[in-house]
């Protein structure tokens, strides 16, 4: 099933973030971009761009799941479709409440980009 | 089937991709414009206002980046801004003339030369910039001793503390304190010390730990010399005048000899003043910079430069600054577009001094009975502002921003419309007064020059000058980012492809080896290679066996050891189901000898770290 997104940026990501969204994401499905200016003097954060297919979003909500030790999940993630259109969305799930938190993470990312839920909680 | 369809993820109202990067501070060199993570202004418009509220969990980026801000406030930072607008100024006029048919002009010479030369003291620079943002961040604690606090840490005190009731100096310096040690044995801030150790050491690959590991190496270093740099405030205040305030790095950029040998000389410069450190009668130093810093207390219209300054080279700096800056006066036959880039860049390049540290698009309502607004942000009331003169009440959407002033330590709020023009301009009522002694920085022919002006002038700033710097900053980024596209743009399809990636090669190279010797000062000699070569690419992390547990053990016992902890007290701050404290340094012992370089110990019960 082919998706109407392309690809999702995280930003924020620590180096330690990267290191490990690196182990869990196939070569050449993730790549890091610094998005500051030259003359911008940011902080030591990267943006993860993901190329969106059933394994990298069953590998995302894995790496999202990790970070999870208030109960709440929440990060802001932007969508790129196909024509380069970009839309930001806040993801949410609070794993405290939730049965199968991992299954609705899997579940809200899956929406975000247009794929059918079931067909990547059956991936494993 | 029967799973339960999660629901919707929110949209955000805003999706302009500016706003994306909010997950990360930032301060811009070229415009001194900056944007602090994790402020709400629906939260926290009106805890700007009172002192001491505004949210802990800003402490840490607003320290970093006011860093930044107050060493780009310098004649180093105005020089490189200079350099930079200057080139795209000459560039948009190749553009707009001959790009396609002869890009090699005269101008577009001098405009790759100002580029190289900007790009180039920024490479050389920027493992510093980090660097001392990182040490402030980590380590820099003012001592009640030394007479003043840099400006940086006035704004903690005056936004995150609330002074003691007691009337001894102390009543400040105890709340700082206070404030700083939670901020730095916080979770957040051990996660983010523990990223710091996992960053490339190739400084042209990554400024920070290059940066902080040199900052910090030349920290211990100054304690030998002298007790006074024991106040690592008092310290940074130095570093940043050494490295911002130097007039002979101003006369290297601004020298009119163009050219390969332009650049060289500025590695060879740079080298030498990192070097040159070593050598400095660092007790005379602090000692003049604590009378002269407590002067500008008293009259913040003193400008001074270190001991160890030449005159001449002062002189000279300020001339060639002077003339640098005639660059953007509108001379006979310049387009009305090219007068307004102009103007733009000079106003960009005179008014450096206030830090946005907050923005938020609100919703603007006109009160009919006045010359006021009320402005909401997601139906949130936040304030009435006055407006300005000539606008013309409409309902509408808007961007609210706040500023603080670094040098001058005032507030200032500002309300634009979505093209950027001002609607209103407040600042606080304790601010009328103090306007009435506005304090502004000017260009004479004896560069830049802070001097206090009366009423009358500042009456006038206010409604005219002050109203016409305070852009939103994201507009100024957005200005930024399209001239750097189009500065991109030129380089790419110019003749001088070839030659500027070998130049941004060579002087990556000359970083790395600077770097390599500055951040190592501290590892047994005969294994500096060898550590470098380990740490290149992950940082500490091959030195811990690439182990997250012992990772955090080091970031844990390195900010204990910045505020004075002993190994005891530290237990509580590593995670029970991790390691002792006693575990840890036995570990990190072993890591410490395998690798050549010393890391933590224990001396008498207490931490000292290397990193």
């Amino acid at each position: 099933m082919k998706s109407p997104i392309e690809a999702i940026r995280v930003p924020g990501l620590t180096r330690l973030d990267k290191l490990e969204l690196e182990k869990e994401l196939a070569p050449g499905s993730v790549t890091f971009k610094d998005e500051l200016s030259d003359a911008a003097h940011g902080e030591p954060l990267t943006t993860a761009v993901v190329i969106v297919s059933v394994v990298a979003i069953r590998a995302l909500a894995g790496w999202l799941m990790k970070d999870n030790e208030s109960g709440v999940i929440e990060k802001k993630v932007e969508t790129i479709d196909a024509k380069g259109k970009r839309r930001i969305t806040t993801l949410k799930v609070n794993t405290k409440s939730s049965r199968a938190p991992k299954a609705e993470v899997v579940g809200k990312l899956a929406q975000l980009v247009g794929i059918d839920a079931s067909l990547v909680q059956g991936i494993n | 089937m029967g799973r339960k369809t999660p629901a919707p993820a929110k949209q955000d109202d805003d999706s302009r991709a500016h706003y994306f990067l909010g997950d990360r501070s930032w301060v811009n060199l070229l415009t001194n414009s900056a944007f602090i993570t994790g402020v709400d202004l629906r939260e926290h418009f009106a805890a700007f206002f009172a002192p001491g509220q505004f949210p802990r969990s800003c402490l840490s980026s607003f320290l970093h980046e006011a860093v930044h801000h107050w060493c780009f406030r310098s004649v180093v930072g105005h020089t490189l801004s200079i350099l930079e607008w200057r080139a795209r100024l000459r560039f948009g006029r190749n553009r707009l003339i001959h790009l396609w048919q002869a890009p090699v002009f005269a101008d577009f010479k001098a405009a790759f030369d100002d580029v190289m030369r900007f790009e180039t003291a920024l490479a050389l620079l920027r493992p510093i910039a980090e660097g001392l943002a990182l040490f402030a961040q980590y380590d820099v604690e003012p001592r009640p001793e030394t007479q003043i606090i840099s400006r940086p840490m006035q704004w903690i005190v005056h936004l995150f503390t609330t002074p003691e009731k007691d009337k001894t100096k102390h009543r400040l310096f105890r709340p700082l304190l206070v404030a700083l040690r939670k901020m730095r044995m916080s979770d957040a801030s051990i996660k983010a010390k523990a990223n710091l150790f996992l960053e490339p050491l190739r400084a042209s690959r990554s400024p920070y730990l290059s940066g902080y590991l040199t900052v910090k190496g030349m920290w211990r270093l100054a304690q030998r010399k002298t007790d006074r740099f024991l106040d690592a405030d008092l310290f940074y205040m130095f570093l940043r005048r050494y490295f911002y305030g130097d007039w002979g790095l101003v006369v290297r950029l601004l020298d009119k000899r163009r050219g390969p040998q332009g650049i060289a000389r500025l590695i060879e410069y740079f080298t030498e003043r990192l070097v040159s450190f070593a050598f400095l009668d660092l007790d005379a130093e602090a000692e003049l910079l604590d009378r002269l810093e407590q002067t500008r207390v008293e009259n913040p219209a003193a400008t001074f430069n270190l001991a160890s300054t030449d005159p001449k080279v002062v002189k000279k700096g300020q001339r060639l600054n002077f003339e640098a800056m005639k660059f953007f006066s509108p001379a006979a036959g310049d387009s009305e577009e090219v007068r307004l880039n102009k103007r733009m860049a000079e106003t960009m390049l005179t008014q450096r001094d206030l830090m946005s540290i907050g923005r938020a698009t609100v919703q603007i309502e006109p009160i009919k009975s006045r010359q006021a607004v009320r402005v909401s942000i997601r139906r949130k009331f936040i304030a009435e502002i006055q407006t300005v003169k000539g606008w013309k009440p409409k309902r509408q959407k808007g961007t609210l921003t706040l500023h603080i002033s670094l040098q001058g330590l005032f507030t200032v709020v500002a309300l634009t419309d979505n093209r950027g023009k001002l609607i209103a301009i407040a600042v606080p009522k304790d601010i009328e007064d103090l306007l009435g002694e506005e304090i502004v920085t000017v260009m004479t022919d004896k560069g830049l020059v802070t001097r206090k002006v009366g009423k009358e002038y500042a009456k006038w700033r206010k409604d005219d000058l002050l109203s016409r710097y305070v852009l939103d900053a994201s507009m100024l980024d957005e200005l930024e980012r399209l001239s750097n596209s189009q500065k991109q743009f030129l380089m790419e399809n110019s003749g001088y492809k070839q030659k500027y990636e070998s130049d941004i090669q060579s002087t990556s190279t000359a970083v790395d080896e600077i770097y390599r010797i500055t951040s190592l000062g501290w590892a047994d000699r005969d294994k500096v290679d060898t550590v470098y070569q380990t740490m290149a690419e992950e940082g500490l992390y091959p030195v811990l066996n690439r182990d997250p547990i012992l990772l955090n053990a080091l970031a844990t016992l390195s900010l204990a050891s910045s505020i004075g902890l002993s190994a005891e007290e530290a237990q509580e701050h590593l995670p029970p189901r991790d390691m002792t404290v006693s575990v840890a340094l036995q570990t990190l012992e072993k890591a410490a000898q395998d690798a050549g370089i010393p890391l933590v110990h224990s001396i008498d019960g207490y931490l000292a770290s290397y990193v």
